[in-house]
């Protein structure tokens, strides 16, 4: 790590070059002063400053040359090889490493861009006459017939492969494709496939907006997106990644706009299943038994009753009626104060199994209705627990929206959204940590304080919900200062997630499926471990 | 001729050009599109005037192309086109830069040396991996690192992040840092 990144003056001067941050003339002279005396400091920002343009121009999409696509002249001028060279450098430009992660799809959203923007710098405007294909092949994988040498895929040409993996990328559009075997699909122009059989997911650049994809039951419109169709002898499917589709019926029925994270089912009667509604299309684990035991750790779900407030579509209003900021009182008293609980619901009561991926039917799985939606929920959890170890701890994780923890009555993590109730009205002592990966990008890492635990039960409470609406997700995690981890890509410690009960076999099984969706599409982790289980004190 | 990445001769295009075909000058606009635009980025507030620049460096690169010693070093005859395009940019638009601007310029002739150095530093094969460094960066880096291209200022993703204004230089500074070490330690792969 640089010794300049602390720097007030290295950091002035980004924020000068970067932003024109407005500087005093002495601050400025100071500055340049330090500038010319300091040959570190400069190398440190000119590299600094290289990197910034450099990953400013990659990120900025091609530009269109028009003039100097003027001066080199009509494409046909091209020598007869051209095209092949073209491809056989987009295939070196495809390392290894890069095809290991292909079903990361945030990843995947990046090399789409990756391969459009590399696709319209190898076409500056259209310059190929359209016979030579709509789109180009740029990979073909794990099928039973070798590449094929011509990998320019024509308008109506039906593309089929029994397995494997196929990436092209559309030649006007800049549309990426990525489809799975077996796939049987026709590419009906520059910016229409029809789909008969297979999975096949798309990134759209903002020229590619309108691209559509046809099932034999719907009509996909793309609205500037990253999507996901899939089409069986059943019907068809979809998952919106990024973005918003149309989705419209085969005999122009009106269209029907899905956003991200949003899922259906479109079976050949025509009926319609919305599947689930999550930021990533994260698993949400299954509801363990909620049957106590002395080992367990007990916990309300709440939320504030139906009716309570007029109907009012102002966020502002909304915000200020979320049940989290009814608990800012409790927190304060040291969880004593529950004068606010009279307006609550409850669900059913709690056993804590941990707080890891979405929670989006939480409520309904809890029970918890009728309750004002809009408000949020919140589940508490309450008790006395024996750490496995003496010693320092300190908890890690993020929430999207609250997520609390108090140790003895006192907050000693807060980890949740930016912008909710606990973080702005409490704060609580918490280190952001933005380099780490988060279910929600917008959730946010965090750690708390460290804080000392001995052979004595010690009192715990956990708050975890929704400030509105149902799009939950969060991840609780807790390092013993005294451990090391096994780290992610990113340098992240896999610490374990924080449990009260080590899990049943079945929920074992999910969040191994959770931390497998968590390591290839965000590149995030965590760990189970029997020995940071934290005991449930018999008289809690 | 190769032309895989690793083995790009540019001489070899640049004869070819010479010799009537100029189409394959395309191939050395793919090739050092990024370096030359990233180069110009670096130095202009404006991005879509980075761009003009970049294309009007490869217009003159084309048209003066017969005076590149072929043996020499291409890209650096490329960049120092791109300078000299730049170095007309700013005699264009010192005229009417505020004060602000007159201090970036005096940031820009401080480091002058350095910023050579720092694009000397950026080999080719590296650039060409920037992408793939840039697709496994997290999705909240990823954001920090392109919010100036969203138009989002530094404050208001300050304010988002819950941040200081300067943590965001700071992290930024880490992401490039880790971008960097990316793109070289995949060299011996290459």
């Amino acid at each position: 790590m640089s010794n300049h990144d602390k720097d007030p003056d290295f950091l002035d001067l980004l924020a000068a070059w970067h932003e024109n941050k407005t500087l005093s003339p002495t601050r400025k002279k100071e500055l340049l002063e330090r500038l010319e005396k300091d040959e570190n400091l400069r190398l440190a920002l000119a590299r600094e400053i290289e990197m910034a343009g450099l990953t400013r121009a990659a990120q900025a999409g091609e530009p269109r040359w028009l003039e100097l696509e003027e001066k080199l002249g009509a494409q046909n001028e091209t020598s007869p090889d051209f095209e092949s060279e073209v491809m056989k450098r987009l295939q070196e430009n495809l390392p290894e490493n890069q095809r290991k992660n292909i079903f990361n799809f945030p990843n995947l959203a990046w090399l789409g861009i990756a391969a459009a923007l590399i696709f319209a710098f190898l076409n500056l405007s259209n310059q190929e006459p359209l016979e030579q294909g709509v789109a180009k092949l740029i990979r073909l994988e794990g099928t039973a017939k070798p590449m094929e040498k011509e990998r320019i895929l024509r308008k109506d040409e039906e593309f089929v492969i029994e397995e494997g993996l196929v990436e092209m990328a559309f030649r006007e559009t800049g549309v990426h494709l990525i489809g799975t075997g077996p796939l049987k699909m026709t590419l009906l122009g520059n910016d229409r496939v029809f789909l008969k059989e297979g999975e096949i997911k798309l990134v759209v650049p903002p020229q590619g907006i309108g691209f559509v994809v046809d099932t034999l039951e719907r009509k996909f419109v793309d609205l500037g997106t990253s999507f996901v169709v899939q089409a069986s002898k059943e019907g068809s499917k979809v998952l919106v990644l990024e973005g918003e589709i149309a989705v419209g019926g085969r005999n122009d029925k009106p269209s029907q706009l899905m956003g991200k994270g949003s899922a259906a089912d479109f079976d050949r009667n025509g009926s319609v299943n919305l599947r689930s509604r999550g930021p990533s299309g994260v698993p949400e684990l299954s509801l363990p038994s909620m049957t106590h035991s002395e080992n367990s750790l007990a916990g309300k779900i709440y939320g504030i009753k139906e009716g309570t407030f007029p109907v009012t579509t102002e966020k502002e209003k909304i915000k200020k009626r979320a049940i989290v900021r009814n608990f800012i009182p409790l927190i304060r008293s040291g969880f004593k104060n529950q004068a606010r609980f009279k307006n609550f619901v409850q669900g059913r009561p709690l056993r804590f199994t941990g707080i890891a991926g979405t929670y989006d039917n939480f409520p309904l799985r809890t029970s918890l209705a009728p309750y004002s939606v809009e408000s949020g929920w919140l589940a508490w959890y309450s008790g006395k627990v024996k750490a496995p170890k003496t010693g320092r701890y300190r908890f890690w994780g993020y929430a999207d929206n609250n997520l609390l923890v108090a140790i003895d009555r006192k907050p000693v993590f807060e980890g949740s959204r930016y912008d909710s109730h606990f973080q702005n009205e409490l704060k609580v002592p918490r280190k952001n940590h933005p380099f780490l990966p988060c279910l929600n990008a917008r959730a946010g890492f965090a750690s708390g304080k460290w804080f000392e635990v001995g052979d004595e039960p010690i009192r715990i409470d956990l708050l975890f919900g929704e400030t509105s609406m149902t799009m939950t997700s969060g991840l609780l995690l807790i390092e013993y200062q005294k451990d090391s981890y096994e780290k992610t890509y990113w340098g992240q410690p896999k610490w374990p997630l924080f449990l009260t009960e080590f899990p049943q076999e079945k929920q074992l099984a999910e969040l191994d499926v959770l931390r497998i969706h968590m390591e290839e599409k965000i590149q995030g982790s965590f760990s189970v471990s029997q020995d940071s289980i934290w005991q449930v004190a018999s008289d809690s | 001729m190769s032309e895989s990445p690793q083995n790009f001769d540019p001489d070899s295009i640049v004869e070819q050009v010479l010799g009537g075909e100029k189409d394959r000058f395309r191939l050395l606009v793919r090739e050092y599109g990024l370096l030359v635009r990233g180069y110009l980025a670096a130095r202009v507030y404006h991005l879509e005037d980075a761009e003009d620049l970049a294309q009007e460096a490869f217009l003159v690169a084309f048209s003066k192309l017969s005076t590149y010693e072929i043996g020499t070093n291409f890209r650096a005859w490329l960049l120092s086109i791109a300078k000299f395009q730049l170095n007309n940019h700013w005699r264009k638009t010192s005229r009417r830069a505020n004060a602000m601007d007159r201090f970036r310029h005096d940031i820009a002739e401080a480091v002058q040396p350095e910023m050579q150095k720092a694009s000397d530093e950026l080999k080719q094969e590296n650039v060409r991996r920037l992408l793939d460094c840039i697709s496994k960066l997290p999705d909240r880096t990823r954001h920090l690192i392109r919010a100036g291209l969203d138009g989002i200022r530094m404050e208001s993703l300050a304010e988002e992040l819950n941040l200081k204004p300067n943590a965001i230089y700071q992290l930024r500074h880490r992401a490039h840092l880790t971008l960097r070490k990316c793109m070289e330690q995949r060299t011996p792969e290459s």
